[in-house]
Parts: C-alpha cells; sequence; structure tokens
C-alpha cells in the first residue's frame, strides 16, 4: 500500500527544460524520480512552439538544468533568458503568480539572474538586478565544495541542511549584484541560502574552496517567498554516495549511504508541493 | 553508471606510448593495448566484456622523393597492425571503432618533421557493480602493498630515459598474455570478491613513478622494499625502479585478507613489498639502499608545478 504522501509526491508535476546544449536532464530527472515524481522533460523549442502536452503554469515545479545553453554565447545564460523573455513572459509569470516551485543548477540559476527572476525583489520576477560574472581565476573549474545553509533563509529548497558538500563546474559564477546598496538588502532579507565555507565551515571568499570568488561566498539564493531557488553548485550529481570523490573511504568507514547529500533538496522541493495538497 | 537505476558501470582506460616507436612499433602497438586493458582490469571491470578503439596517427607512409623512408614507415605500419591483431585476439577484446590519421607531417624551416607513429588504443569495459570499483589512492596506514607481475629489464624508450636525455636504448617492454591472462583474470576475481583495497599499474616511469602517484592520491606514505619483489630484487636499481615492464600492478590489501589475496593469487607473481604508512613519506629501498626519500608534498608541488605556470 502506497504511503498518503507518496501518493501526493507521485502527483506534483514536475517540469524539467531540455535542449539547445543543457545536459544535465538525464540526472535531474532521475533525482526528481528518487523523490517519488514523474518528472515531464520537454525541449524548450516544443514549450515555446506550442508543441508540449502541458503550458508552463500547468506544473508545480520547474527546473532549469546545467549545460552549455546556446554555447554560452555572449554570456552563460543571457540567450536562454532572452528567449524565455521574449516567448514564455506571460507563461513564466502566471506559473510564479500561482506560488510555482523554480530551481535553477548552475547554467539554470544563471539564467534566472538573468532574466531577473533572481533575487525577484519587490514581487518583480522581471527586471535584471544581478549578474553571474566570469570567476575571478578566469576559467572553468571543476571541483567539489564545501557549503553551508543559511538558517533563516525562507528558501524551501533547502530547509533542514546544515551543511553539504557538492561538485561546483563553471567558468561563470561569481554572483555579483547590481549595487552594494542591493547586495545589502539581499542579505538583510536573508535571500542568501547557500554559501561556500572553508574546512572551518566559515565563509569564504578564498579559492579554491570560494571557486569564482562570489561576496560574501554567496553559492545559492531565492527569493523573498523562497520557492524559487538558484544555486551554482550541482546538487543533480550527488545523488548516490558513490558519487563523492572519498566514497571508498566511507565506505570502508561504515560511512557510505546509497543516497548522495543532493537528493535532500529535490526532496524538500518535492514534499513541499506534496505537503501543500494534504 | 551505464543507467540510473542501477550500478551497473563502465569504465574508460586508454594507452599511448609513442616513444617505444623508436625501437620497435610491433611492442609499441602490444604496450599500448595491454596499458589499457590492464588498467581497466585493476578497476574490477571485466575482462571478458571488453571492447576497444585503436586510433592511429602516423607519419605519411608511402615513399616519395618528399619521403625518402616512407618504406621503413610503412614497414612500422604492419608490423603495428599485425601486433593490433594478435594481442587483441589474445585477449579477446574487439576494436569496435577507431582512426587512422596519416601524413602527419611538416616542412619547417626546410626541415621535415614526421610524428613518430603512434596508436591510441582506448578501452570500454563494462563493471557488474559500481560500489566494488577500485580506485589507485592508498585507503589505510598499516595495509599491506603487493607487487604482481613480473619486472624485466626492459628500460628502452623509457620515461627515465627521456627526462635525463640518455636516448632510447635498451630492451622495449614486451607483452606475454600467457603470463597477464591469469594474473589479469585472478585480480580481477580478487577485485569482485573486495579483497583489495587499491590498485594502480605502472606504466610510464615504471614502478617509481607508480608509487609516487599512489603515495599523492592518498596523501599517506609508503614504505616499500624492492628486494622484496620476485624479479626485481634480482635487477639492478634503474630497472627496479623505472623498468616499464607491461602487466603489473601495485596493489594494497587490509592485513586481515592479506592471507586471502595471497591464496586467490597463488600461481601468479605475486610479493608482498612494504607498507602504507600515515606518515606521507614515499621509501624506495632496493640492492639494501633507501633509493627514494621524498615528502609526499614536494612529490606534489612538483608534479603540479609545470600547470601553475600556465
Amino acid at each position: 500500500m502506497r504511503s498518503e504522501l507518496d501518493l501526493r509526491r507521485s502527483q506534483v508535476k514536475v517540469l524539467i527544460l531540455t535542449g539547445l546544449g543543457l545536459n544535465c536532464e538525464a540526472e535531474t530527472a532521475q533525482a526528481f524520480r528518487m523523490c517519488g515524481t514523474k518528472p515531464e522533460l520537454v525541449h524548450l523549442s516544443d514549450m515555446v512552439d506550442g508543441r508540449a502536452a502541458r503550458r508552463l503554469p500547468d506544473y508545480d515545479i520547474m527546473a532549469m538544468i546545467g549545460g552549455f545553453s546556446f554555447g554560452d554565447h555572449i554570456a552563460a545564460g543571457v540567450v536562454y533568458a532572452n528567449r524565455l523573455r521574449t516567448k514564455l513572459s506571460a507563461a513564466l509569470d502566471e506559473f510564479i503568480a500561482r506560488g510555482g516551485l523554480m530551481i535553477g543548477i548552475c547554467n539554470g540559476f544563471q539564467t534566472m539572474v538573468r532574466l531577473g527572476v533572481l533575487p525577484g525583489l519587490d514581487g518583480d520576477y522581471r527586471t535584471q538586478r544581478a549578474t553571474l560574472a566570469a570567476n575571478d581565476r578566469l576559467g572553468y573549474r571543476d571541483a567539489w565544495v564545501k557549503l553551508r545553509v543559511e538558517p533563516a533563509s525562507p528558501c524551501v529548497w533547502t530547509r533542514g541542511i546544515e551543511t553539504m558538500e557538492l561538485p561546483a563546474r563553471h567558468g561563470e559564477g561569481k554572483f555579483l549584484a547590481e549595487s552594494d546598496a542591493l547586495l545589502a538588502r539581499i542579505e538583510e532579507q536573508k535571500l542568501v541560502a547557500l554559501r561556500y565555507v572553508d574546512d572551518t565551515g566559515a565563509p569564504t571568499e578564498a579559492w579554491p574552496q570560494n571557486p569564482n570568488g562570489s561576496p560574501h561566498a554567496i553559492a545559492g539564493v531565492s527569493d523573498p517567498t523562497g520557492r524559487i531557488f538558484g544555486l551554482m553548485p550541482h546538487p543533480d550529481a550527488y545523488l548516490y554516495g558513490v558519487h563523492h570523490p572519498q566514497w571508498q573511504q566511507k565506505k570502508l568507514d561504515g560511512t557510505l549511504r546509497e543516497e548522495g547529500e543532493g537528493i535532500r533538496i529535490f526532496r524538500n522541493g518535492v514534499d513541499h508541493v506534496a505537503a501543500a495538497r494534504a | 553508471m551505464v543507467e540510473h537505476g542501477s550500478f551497473d558501470g563502465y569504465v574508460l582506460s586508454e594507452g599511448i606510448n609513442p616513444f617505444y616507436s623508436d625501437i620497435d612499433t610491433r611492442w609499441m602497438t602490444a604496450s599500448v593495448i595491454d596499458e589499457a586493458v590492464r588498467k581497466a582490469v585493476g578497476t574490477g571491470a571485466r575482462l571478458d566484456h571488453m571492447a576497444g578503439l585503436d586510433n592511429y596517427c602516423w607519419p605519411d607512409p608511402i615513399a616519395s622523393e618528399k619521403n625518402p623512408d616512407g618504406g621503413h614507415k610503412l614497414a612500422q605500419l604492419v608490423r603495428s597492425t599485425q601486433a593490433l591483431s594478435d594481442f587483441c585476439q589474445a585477449y579477446g577484446v574487439p576494436c569496435i571503432s577507431g582512426k587512422d590519421s596519416m601524413k602527419n607531417d611538416s616542412t619547417m624551416g626546410g626541415v621535415r618533421i614526421s610524428i613518430p607513429p603512434t596508436v591510441l588504443f582506448s578501452v570500454i569495459a563494462k563493471i557488474d557493480d559500481v560500489r566494488k570499483a577500485v580506485t589507485l589512492d592508498a585507503k589505510r596506514a598499516g595495509a599491506r602493498v603487493y607487487l604482481l607481475g613480473v619486472t624485466r629489464d626492459e628500460l628502452g624508450a623509457s620515461e627515465v630515459l627521456r627526462v635525463l636525455g640518455l636516448g632510447s636504448g635498451g630492451r622495449v617492454p614486451t607483452v606475454e598474455p600467457g603470463e597477464t591472462l591469469p594474473l589479469y583474470r585472478k585480480l580481477q576475481a580478487a577485485i569482485d570478491r573486495e579483497l583489495v583495497q587499491s590498485c594502480h599499474s605502472p606504466a610510464k616511469g615504471g614502478l617509481a613513478a607508480a608509487f609516487a602517484r599512489i603515495a599523492m592520491a592518498s596523501e599517506m606514505g609508503l614504505d616499500v622494499d624492492l628486494d622484496k619483489g620476485l624479479h626485481t630484487a634480482g635487477l639492478d636499481a634503474a630497472n627496479a625502479l623505472f623498468s616499464e615492464s607491461n602487466g603489473r600492478f601495485v596493489v594494497t590489501v587490509d592485513p586481515g585478507s592479506a592471507g586471502a589475496f595471497e591464496a586467490a593469487m597463488a600461481g601468479t607473481p605475486c610479493a608482498c613489498v612494504g607498507e602504507v604508512t600515515a606518515a606521507p613519506l614515499l621509501r624506495i629501498r632496493h640492492g639494501g639502499v633507501l633509493r627514494v626519500d621524498a615528502a609526499v608534498k614536494e612529490l606534489k608541488a612538483s608534479w603540479k608545478e609545470t600547470f601553475d605556470a600556465i
């Protein structure tokens, strides 16, 4: 007999937009499947041209996945954001107004920031007010990072998580607000959900623990409702215990788990929707 | 992993060594095939579920006025492809694809420059359960270090000679499937039974470089005595440390599993040559003398500094 919660989870409608250089759909879909949902993968062009089975606002959760959309031309996420802005603006507004949840991972986060969906202050999800700039140490870097969740953050995706290790794989991850004043507001409103930390657990701007030099060690940000979240590191890449680089040590220690730490983020999103249905 | 939802997976490995072509493209080809195969075996992948790719990168093999030694290069090519056939069949590894890039020559300032005959051999192999996969880094201080396989006087076209500017002289490493296949099968079975904590196969730079890589990867030390090696004991220090003989592995094993491991490897060349140490120092003895005594920190700094300059 399926539990009531499992039933509600299975009814959560998850959209994963794909195509045009994005490449993390398999693992992002698997993450959502591991949380009890049946995510739907829809090519952006199908959504834009009206060939998709559902409209954007019909979904409970929308995932903007990692990859190299449009080859990072001009800058990462710019062209994808332009496409969404010109073709799906109204649909996106409706999705957000209905209380939809959004998660943007790496390229997805970059796109959301260019769109203005994040930080989403003052109910304005349309004006770009921040950017994800080139890493201080130029170049793409793929390495695991240590993260700490801000306990006072309203972000539903990071509830109950204190720390996490995840791979970060990007060349443009430095979160910059348009002004110091805006950065101060972002901090005041607790919109920083996730920070890069060093081995002592303290937020750091030092390379390589902070791979891009983001001020205030910002790794992930939410909007004031906490339903819309973006992060540079990849929770979709730590689904299984064996994803961790020291998994063999953990196996010998007896601390290797079947599930990876990244799943918790997806489970928070899914269960937030499932609980609201009760 | 092959697909989400199950733990079977695949392993990718390669072998490449154009330097051996200075001596004999048959053994160059055999060596790179063996290197790719044994690296995959050393992770726990299945010897009986492997496919290969042969990528050829060759200088112009057609004799002409501009290419007076074309005949020699063609002969090298023939010898290489014969070896490809011999050793892929011996190992049961079909070549499912490949590439040939011929005529890699250039004339600069009136001088004709040709690339050395090169084969890049890649292997894709199935591993039944990725949770049993083995990596090169030693895991626990006190683990026993075993040397598997045969070390011979084979310094021809080796890394050590190259680094020291001493030319290509010496015997190029050969491949003996009669020796390697039984060893690979038994090692694979031992890995499957989870008797092995780490595994790494020496290639360029021989045992010394292999031990260094293991130490750097684990940030622990190794204390080894090559006078305990079955073959290294009888070789001179240069060969013991730097010979690039094929078909070998450095394996670490928990002392509690040592008996079971040695029994599993019975009938193949297998000797305990030392142990993993908590202190991050690489110490290698041979001929009763401490030949290598290096801090892992120094090894790593030296190894990385080339890229730091970029």
